[in-house]
């Protein structure tokens, strides 16, 4: 029989598994040693919510990490990374960059990546589609670049192969 | 009291009831949410930047020409009623109604479109 990785003592009984920086990592754990750790929650209640986890997991990860991390605090709006794991909200957009890695972390633990797919705001500027959106909108630019070739309106058809191009270079 | 629902509509456009069965209304609503840059969430911002955002999101709306004849709320200088009202009306949330801070509400004429200021964010766009 398996002994908890923590206390060493008791026979294990559960396995938690981690997701750090796209590394899994597993962990068997007596009841006792994972109740502290907040594994367990979600199987009790059936019920648990961001700040759980985030609260709770992190204080596992607390114990290796430096002591920089617990006093960790965001530059522009001056919120403590403990804070945030009370409440589960930042502060201002700048926490995003403030707590990257940290974040980045907690994103792969709770979604498994820490990368999105899929749409996203380009903060202003062209946005980015999905392939099925872009392929759409590269066969409506190739419709309207015809039409302004069998209507001999070059200024047009200039300006639309800029687009089309454009489009290739983001999506291609 | 009385002043503010005299200035809406005694029915809502979206459920007015009319076409082919009109005993059924059938709506959607689409929701985001979204921060200002250069300001603490609403969470964080002190009271003073929380009504410079609301001043901002106004004069943004009244740019914008989307609510004309809209109504433009201030948050503490409505009563409860008035607020059970527009919570009613789906135009706010009871976290909003309850709030103490500098928060307000953006609502078109024909109440189709509506804007939370400052609360869980600094806008929150129906």
């Amino acid at each position: 029989m398996k002994l908890c990785e923590d206390c060493h003592k008791t026979p294990a009984a559960v396995f938690l598994k981690l997701a750090v920086n796209n590394k899994v990592t597993g962990l068997h754990l007596c009841q006792a040693c994972a109740a502290k750790k907040g594994a367990v929650y979600g199987f009790e209640s059936g019920v648990f919510n961001a700040s759980d986890i985030v609260g709770n997991v992190s204080d596992y990860f607390n114990d290796f990490l430096p002591r920089e991390r617990k006093t960790l605090a965001c530059a522009a709006c001056g919120l403590k990374y403990s804070r945030f794991k009370e409440t589960g909200r930042l502060g201002c957009a700048q926490c995003y960059k403030s707590f990257e890695p940290q974040l980045a972390e907690l994103m792969a633990r709770i979604h498994g990546f820490a990368r999105h797919a899929g749409r996203g705001y380009a903060g202003g500027g062209a946005p980015e589609f999905s392939r099925a959106e872009a392929s759409r909108r590269g066969e409506a630019l190739n419709a309207a670049i015809r039409a302004a070739v069998d209507k001999e309106d070059f200024a047009a058809d200039a300006r639309l192969r800029e687009a089309l191009r454009e489009l290739e270079n983001r999506h291609g | 009291m009385a002043e503010l629902l005299k200035s809406f509509r005694p029915d809502v456009t979206w459920a007015n009831a009319g076409g082919a069965w009109p005993d059924m209304i059938f709506s959607t609503r689409v929701r985001f949410a979204r921060n200002l840059e250069g300001f603490a969430f609403a969470n964080r911002a002190a009271a003073d930047r929380l009504a410079e955002i609301r001043r901002l999101v106004f004069a943004a709306a009244r740019e914008s020409g989307m609510f004309p004849r809209g109504h433009y709320l201030k948050m503490e200088a409505l009563g409860p009623l008035e607020k059970s009202f527009l919570a009613e009306r789906h135009h706010i949330s009871p976290v909003l109604a309850s709030s103490v801070l500098p928060s307000g509400a953006v609502i078109s004429n024909d109440e189709d479109l509506s804007v939370m200021i400052n609360e869980e964010d600094h806008l929150r766009l129906q």
